[in-house]
């Protein structure tokens, strides 16, 4: 980016980078390369009026120079509405460290010029230059059909899918209760799940989940659970 | 229910009914998306 194209200043645009709330929207098909979202706005502007490099406003600025260079966790340039710290390498040679996943946060930190050497030193040895301060754990859809959907908005006005109270808190205090509905998860994400079969995995850690619906088979981990009847 | 790390939830054809609701404790990206309606 140029700041003097954009208007700003070196310090405006690395404050309003390191302020953005990003998370991995979605990886490329090069694997590790994960495109972020929560680039702010203006920054994305700026990045496109000030790249050389700019292609509809979805590559980085130093696209061709990252490329020859890329190696796993290497710190990366700010970037247009997509941002994209990369750590796939890009040789055969490299070991493939995979650092991001689709819905990580991720964070940049603002390094002066000596630190950024450092560490493009580093990156360029193979050393992971990114530091992991969390893991967060995630539910991965490992298989689902068709006419499902997310639905990050909650079942607004699907209480009548919520088994009754009784069966809820009985089967929560006895431990041997499968399903939970409680006013929280009624109305917290879901994932509608349509007529065929589904799997979900928990990955980073325990993810709690609840299900209403059609009554079907569930296991978790080959182990019967019972199913759910429609209240 | 709980899923602990490295566990898969498998999930049947439905019967008696076409759609089933997975809720997500914590919400989708780990954001605490939980909203009440208007009463």
């Amino acid at each position: 980016m140029s700041p003097r194209r954009s208007n700003t200043t070196p310090d405006d645009i690395v404050a309003r980078h390191v302020a953005g709330d990003y998370r991995v929207a979605m990886i490329g098909f090069t694997p590790g390369w994960s495109y972020l979202s929560g680039l702010d706005e203006f920054a994305a502007h700026a990045a496109a009026a000030g790249s050389a490099a700019a292609d509809a406003g979805r590559h980085d600025l130093d696209r061709r120079r990252a490329d020859r260079r890329a190696m796993p966790g290497r710190p990366e340039r700010l970037a247009s509405a997509w941002d994209g710290p990369r750590s796939e390498p890009t040789s055969c040679t490299a070991i493939p460290i995979f650092l991001l996943e689709p819905g990580d946060a991720v964070t940049f930190s603002a390094v002066d010029a000596k630190t950024f050497a450092e560490q493009d030193r580093a990156a360029e040895a193979g050393e992971i230059v990114a530091e992991l301060i969390a893991v967060m754990s995630k539910l991965v859809i490992s298989s689902i059909g068709p006419a499902s959907s997310v639905q990050d908005g909650g079942r607004h006005g699907a209480a009548a899918l919520r088994p009754d109270a009784e069966r809820r808190d009985g089967s929560a205090r006895a431990g041997g209760g499968e399903y939970a509905w409680s006013e929280t998860t009624l109305f917290a994400a879901a994932i509608e799940i349509g007529p065929f079969g589904a799997a979900f995995t928990a990955r980073g850690g325990a993810v709690r989940v609840a299900l209403a619906g059609a009554s079907r088979n569930a296991d978790i981990a080959g182990t019967r659970r019972g199913d759910r009847h429609v209240a | 229910m709980t899923l602990a790390d490295g566990e898969t939830l498998t999930l049947g054809f439905a019967r008696g009914g076409s759609f089933s609701y997975l809720a997500i404790e914590g919400g989708i990206a780990g954001r605490a998306d939980v909203r009440q309606p208007a009463r």
